[in-house]
């Protein structure tokens, strides 16, 4: 049978039994322990399961011949990407890598996407959205935003595994309360040790993980969310007019960046419920997924890209409910313009007021 | 004297202020981030504690003297 070793929350040394008061007491820092308090603590730590963060398997959807009737499939052969559109829809530049040389192939069946979310905003709204982005940045090199140089914007459908699970979790906090007060010889400090647990659920839905090494995570990241509640079953029409990129990140390889987030956000939620404590720290996590599945769907965003001063800058809009994002070039000029600006306005106001205050 | 000492607080307060303000304007030209955690995605009122305990474990009281005023003679 293993031991059970307790460490003083006071001082982390070990504690153990004192005969002489019959509690438990810490031999080096004096603080005695209360027993009915370490049998609850005891209860809770038998109560705590390991750790699982493990997913069902996914079978998906294969291609039928019908489906693949009337679609086409692209090869970049500067970036590699693999786009495939309708026929009827001519691909004349890499949405990726803005490239023009865009070869023909045959259409190479995959998984068939379970789900789309189809394109409510067009091209103009993204042309709009762009120059909104630009409005009111006052580092933003003028160059860049009068000479639009955006060469071509995209329609892109680009994949994504979205992860539903529920999740179980254990949690323990070692929590302190301070109290101050003082008498006319001493100031008298007093902490409370206390050990705080959580267990509960709570469920996951449609979490988004990007399955294109083309698109930037974070770029993809950046422009969620989106309505699931608004997406329909896949069929092959919604493709036309739209470039869609095939998956090459697979679920067991997007699993990691799901399980974060989830991690992430389950403890967010069980700490929001330790209230009334000055100081709260974790001390053991235990998150189990249940009822994990995943599936594999299609996502409306609008790219541009553009290259200026050598670097590559690109621009996304999600093409449901039209979230722009992209990260701007920085006009250093400006900023040490702004900054001697700032700098001059803040020494006259902080010299005539440390002056007058030296001066009293 | 005193206004050698105002100019050199007031450098540093004004290069303080002008490095928080351009820093502002700066993180106006980002706008793409990681994702890492997924609040967004919490199904409605799923959210349920099964086991809710705070166990009071031990109390340490600290004291230092306070420092004593001199009497005047």
């Amino acid at each position: 049978m293993a031991l059970q070793e307790y460490r003083c929350p006071c001082c982390g040394g070990s504690i153990e039994f004192n005969s002489t008061v019959g509690k438990m007491k810490c031999p080096f820092c004096d603080t005695e322990f209360e027993m009915d308090a370490l049998k609850e603590l005891d209860q809770a730590l038998e109560n705590e399961e390991p750790e699982s963060m493990k997913w069902e398997g996914y079978e998906g959807q294969s291609w039928g011949g019908e489906d693949m009737n009337g679609m086409a499939s692209y090869h970049c052969k500067s970036c590699g990407a693999e786009i495939v559109t309708a026929e009827t829809t001519g691909a004349s530049s890499c949405p990726f890598c803005g490239n023009p040389i865009v070869m023909m192939q045959n259409f190479a069946g995959q998984l068939k996407p379970d789900f789309i979310i189809p394109f409510k905003l067009d091209k103009n709204a993204a042309k709009e959205a762009l120059s909104k982005h630009f409005q009111g940045k006052k580092l933003l090199p003028s160059a860049f935003s009068s000479e639009n140089h955006i060469d071509e914007v995209n329609g892109v459908y680009v994949p994504f595994w979205l992860f539903n699970s529920g999740a179980d979790a254990d949690m323990r906090y070692k929590a302190t309360k301070v109290r101050r007060w003082s008498d006319n010889d001493y100031n008298y400090k007093e902490t409370k040790y206390y050990t705080i647990v959580r267990s509960g659920s709570l469920t996951f839905e449609n979490i988004p993980v990007d399955a294109s090494k083309k698109m930037d995570d974070d770029l993809m990241d950046s422009l969620e969310p989106f309505k699931f509640e608004e997406q329909k079953e896949f069929i092959t029409a919604y493709l036309s007019g739209y470039l869609a990129d095939k998956y090459d990140v697979s679920a067991d390889e997007s699993v990691e960046r799901a399980n974060l987030r989830i991690k992430n956000s389950t403890a967010q939620q069980f700490l929001s419920t330790v209230k009334g404590y000055d100081s709260v720290q974790t001390e053991n996590s235990n998150i189990r997924l249940r009822d994990g599945s995943y599936k594999y769907v299609l996502l409306p965003m609008w790219i541009l890209n553009t290259n200026w001063n050598g670097q590559k800058f690109v621009f996304g809009m999600n093409g449901q409910t039209g979230k722009f994002v992209g990260n701007l070039p920085m006009d250093k000029g400006k900023y040490w313009k702004y900054f001697f600006i700032y700098f001059f306005i803040s020494f006259v106001i902080a010299f005539i007021g440390a002056y007058l205050l030296l001066m009293d | 004297m005193v206004i050698a000492e105002a100019i050199g607080i007031a450098i540093v307060i004004a290069l303080i202020i002008a490095f928080i303000g351009t820093s502002a304007l700066r993180s106006e030209l980002k706008s793409v981030s990681t994702a890492t955690e997924a609040n967004v995605y919490i199904k409605q009122g799923s959210f349920k504690l099964s086991n809710e305990q705070d166990i009071y474990v031990c109390k340490k009281v600290e004291k230092t003297e306070r420092p004593k005023q001199q009497s005047q003679q």
